[in-house]
């Protein structure tokens, strides 16, 4: 019954904000019209509220589904190259625009028991981090520990205080820096789907040199 | 040439208007729908060289509709969008399913949707 109510009000919620963000849209776009500076630029801020926000409901509601054990996982025998290669061309684009290089290190091909496509979605917010955070460039790099194979991705950003570290991956960490538009679940929820594939999740950081995050999974 | 016709089938009504106006500036004729009933009914009697669907609907939910008119041989040439706020895996596997030619996750990219629509009314035409 709550599972149901959440679900439902959370598409509710989504359906509202889509016809908020249609609109906006539409006269911040100019297709009904020029605007000028300073109108355009209230609106696009409105957009990028609107966005922000929808991100967050649908991170809401995947971490209460993963939470509840209501996303199942299609576990099968997948390649870590060919996905890190996929989703280093997903956000090349995106690092270029900020003046960032991704260099991949994954070496031979390596095989892991898991879910593909949730893979990729722990590395496109494990990625999407870096790059919001980082400069110059981003390691996306193999490792290998006792059994577990996984990726670790390093950016060369501002690093973490050690106190703020044990915090990241649990929701809304409140470490500072709000710029970045994440919804504040992207660590915490990369770390729930990584543990139920039988994994496990580690960061670390120093301050003025960069932060490493990193996944490991049981090898096949 | 006549402008395509698209048939937008969605319950929002402020989705359905916004989507008009830019379907509408981009040269298309647009005729709509509020729940999957009359979805269907004006699939059937609009005559719509493309249609977006809404998953989650009154009457009849957006898979259900694909289903239907995928099944009839007289309608199951007509591309079909599916649109949703969902955007988990399971779903995409069901939109697929459902026979629908692409699937997309709204809040709708304009310039994506418009590209999808354009890929497929060219393939249906070929």
């Amino acid at each position: 019954m709550k599972k149901e109510f959440l679900s439902t009000a959370s598409h509710e919620l989504l359906d509202g904000l889509n016809s908020i963000h249609s609109s906006v849209e539409i006269v911040a776009d100019g297709t009904l019209g020029e605007l000028n500076d300073r109108q355009k630029n209230f609106l696009d801020r409105s957009m990028s509220a609107i966005r922000k926000l929808g991100t967050l409901m649908r991170d809401l509601s995947e971490y209460q589904k993963l939470e509840a054990d209501l996303i199942p996982f299609k576990t099968e025998r997948v390649g870590l190259n060919d996905l890190v290669a996929q989703a280093v061309k997903r956000f090349e684009p995106e690092a270029a625009a900020k003046g960032l290089t991704l260099a991949c290190e994954m070496a031979e091909e390596s095989f892991v028991n898991a879910d593909g496509a949730k893979i990729s979605s722990v590395l496109d917010r494990l990625l999407r981090n870096a790059i919001a955070f980082g400069k110059n460039s981003v390691t996306i790099r193999k490792i290998e520990q006792k059994g577990l194979v996984g990726v670790s991705i390093r950016d060369k950003g501002c690093g973490i205080h050690p106190d703020n570290l044990p915090k990241l991956f649990h929701p809304f960490p409140k470490i500072g820096d709000k710029t970045h538009g994440g919804s504040g679940l992207g660590l915490s929820l990369s770390r729930l789907i990584v543990e139920k594939m039988g994994g496990r999740t580690g960061i670390e950081s120093v301050e003025g040199e960069g932060t490493t995050v990193y996944f490991l999974l049981p090898k096949t | 040439m006549s402008p395509k016709r698209i048939l937008v089938i969605d319950d929002e009504p402020d989705v359905v208007m916004t989507l008009a106006m830019r379907l509408k500036v981009n040269g298309y004729e647009i005729i709509s729908a509020a729940d999957g009933e009359e979805g269907l009914e004006k699939a059937k009697s609009g005559n719509p060289d493309l249609i977006i669907c809404d998953w989650v609907l009154p009457k009849l939910d957006g898979c259900e509709v694909c289903k239907r008119l995928k099944q009839d041989p007289a309608y199951s040439k007509i591309p079909i969008i599916l649109c949703t706020a969902k955007a988990e895996e399971k779903d995409k596997d069901l939109a697929k399913e459902s026979g629908a030619e692409a699937y997309v996750t709204k809040p709708y990219d304009a310039k994506n949707l418009l590209s999808i629509m354009r890929d497929l009314i060219e393939k249906s035409a070929s």
